[in-house]
């Protein structure tokens, strides 16, 4: 079992069937022909596992799938397992009309999951939290005549992605997409811009902002927004960030329950701009020059790092830095 | 459904472990309660943990 783990991760998927379908030792009493039965079907097993490796079907193309859809039999027939109590056995036409309706249950749940995530992150979470104590409430009451365990995966499946958009303060109003903001006249430049999710530019570069503060308030649910100031501008940052980071110039800090903080002071006669940021989950980025990099195209992490650019047009540090709460 | 002797413990477990959970969701989206990842997440894995305790428990009784 050991040497086919190392076979592309093969053996875990068969360790993992065995976990689910192989009795412990004593739980059912050995039959006459068992140990031949099972000395036969390793045997099998083994051969058709290097018959497959020999004939590329866990490698990749579309016989590559084999290997996801084992994995998705087992998770089926594990949760199945969980949800009735009972160890899956039987025949071959049982186990696999069992793991049909796990995996009905896990396709169920994850639709229950995307649903949670959508209505908690459009404000309907005191909804869902109610729906999960009256689900935890009609188990208990079950309990005592019977039980109703298929009740709690999806329960957790509300539970779960709710309690995850909670803690990163994810809110999905201000629509979805891609959103570009290009005033060109100070008159045109709002107080507030927000996205629900996708990516939210907001490129001042062609306004001429006047001496003095100019407070602007950012909000995305989920994505990145970007700000782009002329290089006359000093720029002063708060941001709060459930799962992301804040870039501004050459400074950066990440991670989760993010406080970001960069207040500047400028010089007099010279405009500042102060942004105040709730990010859920994302990136929140200011910058001179839009060089048209995407934030996230060559994964979480490189996508984030600072600029050469520096905050230049401010003059003093008043405190600076982000802490992770 | 008809009343047993003894309850189904993982059912009253997870029913138990939900009520709290979604209590402390409840609180936090009403705003009485600020819920980040450090508090979140080591409560929802408890909770998680506590049901598949319960079930394995159950499973060898």
């Amino acid at each position: 079992m050991v040497a086919l783990a190392l076979l592309g991760g093969t053996g875990l998927i068969v360790y993992a069937a065995a976990l689910v379908l192989v009795p412990p030792d004593g739980e059912v009493a050995p039959g006459p022909t068992d140990t031949r039965d099972r000395a036969l079907a390793v045997g099998v097993a083994i051969a058709l596992t290097i018959a497959g490796f020999a004939l590329g079907v866990f490698g990749a193309g579309p016989a590559g799938a084999l290997f996801p859809l084992a994995a998705l039999g087992v998770a089926g027939l594990a949760v199945w397992w969980l949800v009735s109590g009972v160890r899956p056995a039987g025949g071959a036409g049982t186990i696999l009309r069992r793991a049909v309706l796990g995996i009905l249950l896990i396709a169920g749940c994850f639709a229950l999951a995307v649903g949670s995530f959508l209505a908690s992150g459009f404000g309907g979470g005191v909804v869902l939290a109610a729906l999960v104590i009256a689900a935890g409430a009609a188990l208990v009451g079950a309990a005592f005549v019977g039980g109703a365990r298929w009740l709690i995966l999806p329960a957790l499946a509300i539970a779960l992605p709710l309690a995850f958009v909670s803690a990163a303060g994810i809110d999905l109003h201000g629509g979805f997409g891609e959103k570009r903001v290009d005033p060109s006249t100070l008159a045109e430049v709002k107080d507030q811009y927000r996205i629900g999710a996708g990516q939210l530019v907001v490129d001042l570069r062609d306004v001429k902002l006047p001496a003095g503060d100019r407070h602007m308030k950012l909000g995305v649910g989920a994505g990145h927004v970007l700000v782009l100031v002329p290089d006359d501008v000093c720029v002063a940052s708060q941001a709060k960030v459930g799962i992301g980071a804040v870039t501004v110039f050459d400074r950066t800090g990440g991670g989760l329950d993010v406080d970001w903080s960069d207040a500047r002071r400028a010089p007099a006669k010279t405009p500042r701009l102060v942004i105040d940021a709730d990010v859920g989950l994302g990136l929140l980025e200011v910058r001179h020059d839009d060089d048209g990099r995407e934030p996230f195209a060559h994964g979480f992490h490189h996508g984030f790092h600072p600029t050469d650019e520096r905050n230049a047009a401010c003059t003093t540090t008043a405190s600076s830095g982000a802490s992770n709460g | 459904m008809r009343r047993t002797a003894s309850p189904d413990r993982l059912c009253l477990t997870a029913g138990l472990v939900l009520m709290a959970f979604g209590a402390l969701l409840l609180l936090d989206r009403t705003g009485i309660l600020r819920l980040t990842f450090g508090a979140m997440a080591p409560i929802a894995f408890a909770a998680l943990g506590a049901i598949l305790l319960a079930s394995g428990l159950s499973r060898r009784a």
